[in-house]
């Protein structure tokens, strides 16, 4: 910086260029804070999936993107586009919610020549809720890396089926219970309690729910599994 | 390119900048290496190097050929200090999950002390610059290892 600053005018133009530069290069950040970080399951990288974070208070909801490799940064609407990496987010506190996906299952399409299917959810059901994922983070301004060390979705707990009494009737919780029956008493709970949950979030479990990949874990009770089929 | 004469020196003044406001190397170190398990480099797998200071773990994904190269979040390298090193590698999943759920995790590669802070006895101190840690693992069980039960909520 010094280099360029040998007269006003030279120091002048050298800012003005700078801030022209920082300008373009952010024109969509809204923050002072960047946040990024790696997400394993059950010791190993994460290999795809979203980190999304709420902020407790008022503001802008900030998602990232999983990596191959594990790693994510958060950014605000499409973020920084010309370096994704540095998308700034408001500091300040948030819950966060991680959807992680395996490898989608060859030969399973959306239709005929379609996208294939999203892979199963390999995270403990508990991170893709914020009022149950645990995970609170306060953001400085400045650099942040923040590491999420999650467990698989294995460690999810046995499915009880007496949740799906309270149910409330909605029409969102009966149209849950056709589909998948007692296993997805937890999720049609969520879903009709948990309206409030933000987009993206929320987004990960319908999908989850439609295509039938809830939550079977090894510990599922047997009647739990056969309830997926009509 | 003759249309925008100053084309290549805002390029060039761009990418400046972009270094200078710390977009890349912000790390003093670097670490990569080989991880071998009883003289086989590993196929996969997760290398995890956990700070002894309070910090950000940082992690290195093992590619086909057993090599690694250390991240912190999305930026190539970590800080120098002293760190404890885990090892994670399964096979992938071979069967699907029941009602298209989760796959049940692939078998194991690397034996459970490596997974561990506690038992992997991976103590490593990254220097300033750029390291070589290569990791020659082991089947056999370090003295005094036991098998712990089973983990899981039951």
């Amino acid at each position: 910086m010094a280099e360029y600053c040998r007269s006003i005018i030279g120091c002048l133009l050298s800012v003005g260029v700078i801030l022209l530069v920082v300008g373009c290069a952010e024109s969509s950040s809204t923050g002072n804070a960047t946040v990024q970080g790696t997400v394993t399951v059950d010791g190993s990288l994460a290999p795809r999936g979203t980190v999304t974070f709420f902020p407790k208070k008022d503001g802008p909801v900030a998602i990232g993107q999983i990596y191959s490799d594990g790693s994510y940064a958060l950014r605000i609407g499409l973020g920084n586009t010309k370096n994704p990496d540095a998308a700034k987010i408001p500091a300040g506190e948030y819950v966060a919610t991680v959807m992680v996906m395996g490898d989608s299952v060859e030969g399973e399409r959306v239709s005929e020549d379609g996208p294939p299917l999203a892979g199963p959810r390999l995270v403990a059901r508990k991170y893709t809720s914020r009022e149950t994922s645990g995970l609170e983070f306060s953001v400085k301004p400045g650099r942040n890396v923040f590491v999420l060390e999650l467990e698989s979705a294995a460690f999810d707990p046995p499915e009880i089926s007496t949740e799906e009494e309270d149910g409330s009737g909605s029409d969102t919780a009966d149209k849950e219970k056709g589909n998948n029956e007692e296993s997805n008493a937890v999720i049609s709970r969520e879903f009709t309690d948990g309206k409030q949950v933000g987009n993206s979030a929320q987004k990960q479990t319908e999908k989850g729910t439609s295509g039938g990949q809830v939550g079977t874990s090894p510990e599922l009770p047997a009647d739990a599994e056969e309830a997926g089929t009509p | 390119m003759k249309k925008y004469p100053f084309a290549n020196s805002l390029l060039v003044l761009g990418a400046t900048l972009f270094v200078l406001s710390g977009c890349g190397g912000i790390y003093d170190a670097s670490v990569s290496g080989v991880v071998t398990l009883d003289g086989t480099p590993l196929p996969r797998g997760t290398v995890s190097f956990n700070p002894e200071t309070p910090g950000p773990s940082s992690y290195g994904q093992i590619d086909s050929s057993g090599r690694y190269t250390v991240m912190t979040g999305r930026e190539q390298g970590l800080p120098p200090g002293n760190y404890v090193l885990t090892v994670v590698a399964n096979e992938p999943p071979t069967e699907p999950g029941k009602n298209g759920g989760p796959p049940p995790a692939g078998k194991p590669i690397t034996p459970r002390w490596y997974r561990s802070l506690s038992s992997s006895g991976l103590k490593y101190t990254v220097e300033k610059g750029s390291n070589q840690i290569d990791l020659e693992l082991t089947t056999d069980p370090p003295n005094g290892w036991q098998n712990p039960a089973r983990r899981g909520r039951r």
